[in-house]
């Protein structure tokens, strides 16, 4: 990849920028998971490893979390718009150059960002915890440059309309851009207090709702049809699920402040907003279900379909749970428990990354032009990746009911680390199966690059026999 | 395709994984929607392990009890609704 950094820009492959985003997803995954697995077994084994502050929870935690939204989630969507944008407008990407100079510029910003987590220089804010230069880093070299191709590459479209998976592509690379200048303003100017409070939510809670949602759900719209052959159910519905996330999505900040002294008229607006979350999500649970309609065979028989329906049908208590757990009552229990970090991980680790896993095995593949090595290998990692997921989430859920009955009925805090040591083992297990998965994976696609059976020109990889 | 097991029988590990997972989820908010509704007992139902864990009485025991049931619900869900796409989709290649 690197030898075309300098090359003309149509002496490029096609292609090109894609593969360096998508490997780079994978070695961030690789790198995020490996450091959840480490972090959890420090919650599960507290003398595991200690004396060094580098290794102190307190520093790993956030490099995991920023590892894996910025390097795994978020270049995973880097590469799927730079395959999924020009192919359903019909053209090119409209620098390929551009695309590999964004990866590149996104992977040095990303690993110098995690350093300096790493080594304790943080703004103290959580989700938005880079300190300022590398928030106006991100902005500029990282968001902005990926704004630019998505958009140019729309505009420069053969196709009449704009089909729904560009719309939220094109939207959120916009809105991501704003989340990040808008909601660091804490940093920049130094607010303090509520507003800083706020505001930082604001960001959190937009990094999830304007940018890693509604890009995940752009790439199911795609993923299905593409690989059933089935047009999507609805265009409209398609259209309905874009404008609710864009104006339902964008305002409930406040629902993660329930029991801080915001004015109560915002907070009651927050929790409103947030059921209204409901509406988004049928319509995109619904929409992406129907479209199967005739192919339901494929969600046994087709790995991108497997992940991609399993990521969709976790959508379904994920945003149950985001519609109904800020509603002041549940919020009151849940509060500050595991409850709410499972919950984090059914967005991120369940619906977002199977959605993601899908696209990235799809993309590589057709770009390639190369058959996915091993069957048994893909199938692997996805069994490991779901049964780890679901042992993490049901053990910090419990976990997080224990954690708030402790909370409310003033049980001492010692006990309740004692209740919960059990469910810290099993998150610990479910964590590591996961990341074991992801070293599998990432295996598995260095070899389909390299000894991949070749698809011939014209034909999808799934339409040819496994050969492993 | 009709000689193949059916839908169902080929997709059970994915039905009842992620069947549980998926109800276990809204299980989980119904439990604690009806709990705060109801409201919660004596310290000594806290629900820590070795405890009342399981007590239906305690917040954790009914949620934990809820998703269970919401879990076999959502199974159930699926192997209806994968069987009758099953039954469709032979008819079709028939």
């Amino acid at each position: 990849m690197l030898k075309y950094l300098f090359a003309k820009n149509e002496d490029i492959p096609a292609g090109s920028a894609a593969v360096f985003w998508g490997f780079s997803a994978i070695v961030w995954f690789v790198i995020g998971t490996g450091l959840g697995s480490f972090n959890a077994a420090k919650l599960a084994f507290p003398d595991f490893v200690t004396g060094n502050e580098f290794f102190a929870f307190g520093h790993m935690r956030q490099v995991h979390v920023h590892a894996v939204i910025f390097g795994w989630i978020s270049m995973a969507f880097g590469m799927a718009m730079m395959y999924i944008t020009p192919a359903l407008g019909n053209t090119k990407l409209w620098s390929e150059k551009l695309g590999l100079w964004n990866a590149l510029m996104w992977n040095i910003g990303l690993s110098l960002g995690l350093v300096l987590l790493w080594a304790g220089v943080s703004s103290g804010r959580e989700y938005s915890d880079f300190p300022w230069p590398i928030d106006l880093y991100i902005v500029v070299f990282m968001a902005v440059p990926l704004c630019i191709n998505v958009w140019m590459t729309v505009i420069n479209r053969r196709t009449q309309g704009i089909y729904t998976t560009n719309w939220f592509f094109a939207s959120a690379v916009f809105m991501v851009s704003i989340v990040f200048l808008t909601g660091n303003l804490p940093e920049f100017f130094h607010l303090t207090g509520l507003t800083e409070a706020y505001l930082t939510w604001w960001f959190a809670h937009n990094v999830l709702g304007l940018w890693i949602t509604p890009v995940a759900a752009a790439i199911a719209y795609y993923t299905i049809p593409k690989v059933t052959g089935n047009p999507l159910y609805s265009h409209r519905i398609g259209h309905l699920h874009f404008w609710s996330v864009v104006v339902f999505y964008s305002t409930p900040a406040a629902h993660h402040l329930m029991s801080a002294p915001l004015p109560e008229w915002l907070k009651s607006f927050a929790s409103v907003e947030g059921v209204l979350i409901l509406v988004p999500a049928i319509a995109f649970v619904s929409n992406i279900l129907l479209t199967m309609s005739g192919k339901w065979y494929m969600f046994v028989e087709n790995l991108e379909v497997r992940f991609t329906i399993t990521g969709v049908l976790m959508a379904i208590p994920l945003n149950m749970q985001g519609g109904f757990q800020q509603t002041r009552a549940i919020n009151w229990y849940i509060h500050g428990t595991g409850w709410i970090v499972a919950h984090a991980h059914l967005a991120l680790l369940g619906f977002s990354t199977f959605l993601e896993a899908a696209a990235v095995y799809l993309g590589l593949q057709m770009i390639l032009k190369r058959k996915l090595y091993s069957l048994t290998l893909g199938n692997m990692h996805f069994w490991m990746l779901l049964i780890g997921f679901t042992t993490y989430w049901v053990s910090m859920t419990i976990a997080g009911l224990i954690q708030g009955a402790g909370k409310i009925y003033e049980v001492p805090y010692i006990d309740v680390v004692i209740a919960e040591h059990p469910y810290m083992i099993a998150r610990w297990l479910g964590g590591t199966m996961v990341f074991v998965g992801n070293v599998l994976w990432l295996y598995n696609m260095w070899m389909t690059a390299r000894q991949g059976t070749v698809v011939p020109e014209g034909r999808m990889p799934h339409e040819l026999a496994y050969e492993r | 395709m009709s000689t193949k097991k059916s839908i169902v029988s080929r997709s059970f590990w994915s039905i009842l994984i992620g069947g549980m997972l998926t109800g276990m989820g809204n299980g989980s908010v119904f439990g604690a929607a009806v709990m705060c509704m109801l409201g919660r007992g004596g310290f000594a139902n806290w629900g820590g392990v070795g405890l009342t864990a399981y007590d239906p009485a305690t917040f954790q025991g009914f949620i934990d009890w809820a998703m269970i049931i919401f879990g076999l619900a959502y199974v159930v869900i699926l192997v209806v609704g994968l069987g009758r796409h099953d039954k469709l989709e032979r008819q079709a290649v028939a």
